[in-house]
């Protein structure tokens, strides 16, 4: 199972094979999971919306293409999950929830240590729109290529590139407010 | 070099800086040293290149300290497993629906109005992958489809009850006409085909069958199409 590509894997779980799902969900569930947690920055509503997605995804593999690439289609459906989860997000009272201001990145000004750049960088991406964050991580986080995230995210590959480069300035700009220098 | 190009330089070298893209061999580093290089002789005569320029290098940096990082994993945990296997099916072959009569009048109505509410309430986010990028969906788009659905449901479950529910909202526009001159005369016992006749008659005196609430929720079906269909029914004494 280990060595099976992922066209026999969909072809596995839709014979029935019962340990295909699983294997599915493990070699999955890591790049799922994190462009969940960048798109929501919570752990808690990532794990949930990764649950969801493999949840959708193994009662519509009948309707998959297996002649594509299963990993986009995969994030499309955590995209598109994660999408909800924030409209969801956006209707509810800011105070509703306390375990989301519990877990939120601390993107409060204050003294932090300038040596801890990982910490600053994490800061300076959760401070960015949703869209950026996805895109910056999917590109420099998960090394998915340009293609692959237009597929994950139903946009252009010029619009891709445009949110990367984007994010990228924002970030830069960030750092500088904040006296992060070299 | 101009500003431009020094912008799409920093592009591609910032592309290179992920974990998986960072390529550390010798050829790489020659060229990641030449077009620093390049970087750095326009920024010394451009003073808003070289602000930007310090900008990338610590955003360079940073990068380089966050990709050497632990990524964010899920909780390793067999029950979710479990959970996500549990709740989603194994997979079958979609068999064919059965077709199912829909005789009633009312039951057509209900599908028509669950159809509005599906197209008018329908949530603001994609539920399932498409193709195509999503689009606002104005009131009147979704109003207009909402009425060409109906009409569809309403013409295939009923088609000559449609005929006549529009000849009685085209009458309730027609000039007011005395109820009672053209009403015709009550039966104490009618049966079905007095009925349906005095309904007609009703309707062709112009009467109106229907409450002005009735009117306003179901006006919608008035379309140039089936007034055009209604008129050639009534033409042939449908």
């Amino acid at each position: 199972m280990a060595t099976m590509d992922d066209r026999l894997l969909v072809e596995a779980i839709r014979a029935g094979d019962p340990q295909a799902p699983r294997e599915l969900i493990s070699r999955f569930q890591g790049v799922v999971f994190g462009l969940c947690f960048r798109m929501l920055g919570h752990r808690h509503d990532a794990e949930d919306a990764a649950q969801e997605t493999f949840i959708r995804a193994l009662r519509g593999i009948l309707g998959f293409d297996a002649s594509r690439p299963i990993r986009p289609w995969l994030l499309e459906i955590a995209a598109n999950r994660c999408r909800t989860a924030l409209a969801l997000r956006a209707r509810r009272p800011p105070a509703a929830d306390p375990s989301l201001a519990a877990e939120r990145a601390d993107d409060r000004a204050g003294p932090r240590d300038p040596d801890d750049l990982a910490g600053e960088l994490e800061l300076a991406l959760a401070r960015l729109r949703p869209e950026y964050r996805a895109v910056f991580a999917l590109f420099h986080e998960q090394g998915l290529s340009h293609e692959e995230i237009a597929a994950a995210l139903g946009r252009p590959v010029g619009t891709i590139k445009t949110w990367l480069h984007r994010a990228r300035g924002e970030m830069a700009a960030s750092l500088a407010a904040r006296g992060i220098h070299r | 070099m101009n500003c431009r190009d020094f912008d799409q330089i920093w592009n591609r070298l910032l592309d290179a800086e992920s974990g998986p893209r960072r390529d550390d061999g010798p050829e790489a580093t020659a060229t990641r040293m030449a077009r620093e290089a390049l970087l750095m002789e326009h920024a010394a005569a451009c003073p808003p290149c070289l602000a930007r320029h310090r900008q990338f290098e610590t955003l360079r940096d940073a990068m380089r300290a966050w990709s050497a990082r632990p990524r964010p994993a899920p909780r390793a945990s067999s029950t979710v497993v479990d959970r996500i296997v549990r709740a989603a099916p194994r997979p079958e072959p979609a068999s064919p629906r059965r077709r199912r009569a829909r005789p009633l009048a009312w039951a057509s109505a209900l599908a028509a109005t669950a159809a509005m509410a599906a197209v008018v309430l329908r949530p603001p986010a994609r539920e399932e992958p498409r193709p195509e990028p999503p689009r606002l969906v104005s009131l009147n788009t979704a109003m207009a489809d909402a009425r060409e659905a109906s009409l569809r449901l309403a013409l295939s479950a009923s088609e000559p009850a449609a005929r006549l529910g529009l000849a009685m909202l085209i009458a309730t526009d027609a000039e007011e006409a005395p109820f009672g001159d053209a009403a015709p005369a009550e039966d104490a016992e009618p049966d079905a085909p007095g009925l349906a006749a005095r309904v007609g008659g009703y309707a062709a005196a112009g009467a109106r069958p229907l409450s002005d609430a009735a009117r306003q929720a179901f006006g919608f079906l008035r379309s140039p199409s089936l007034d055009k269909n209604a008129t050639n029914a009534s033409s042939r004494g449908i």
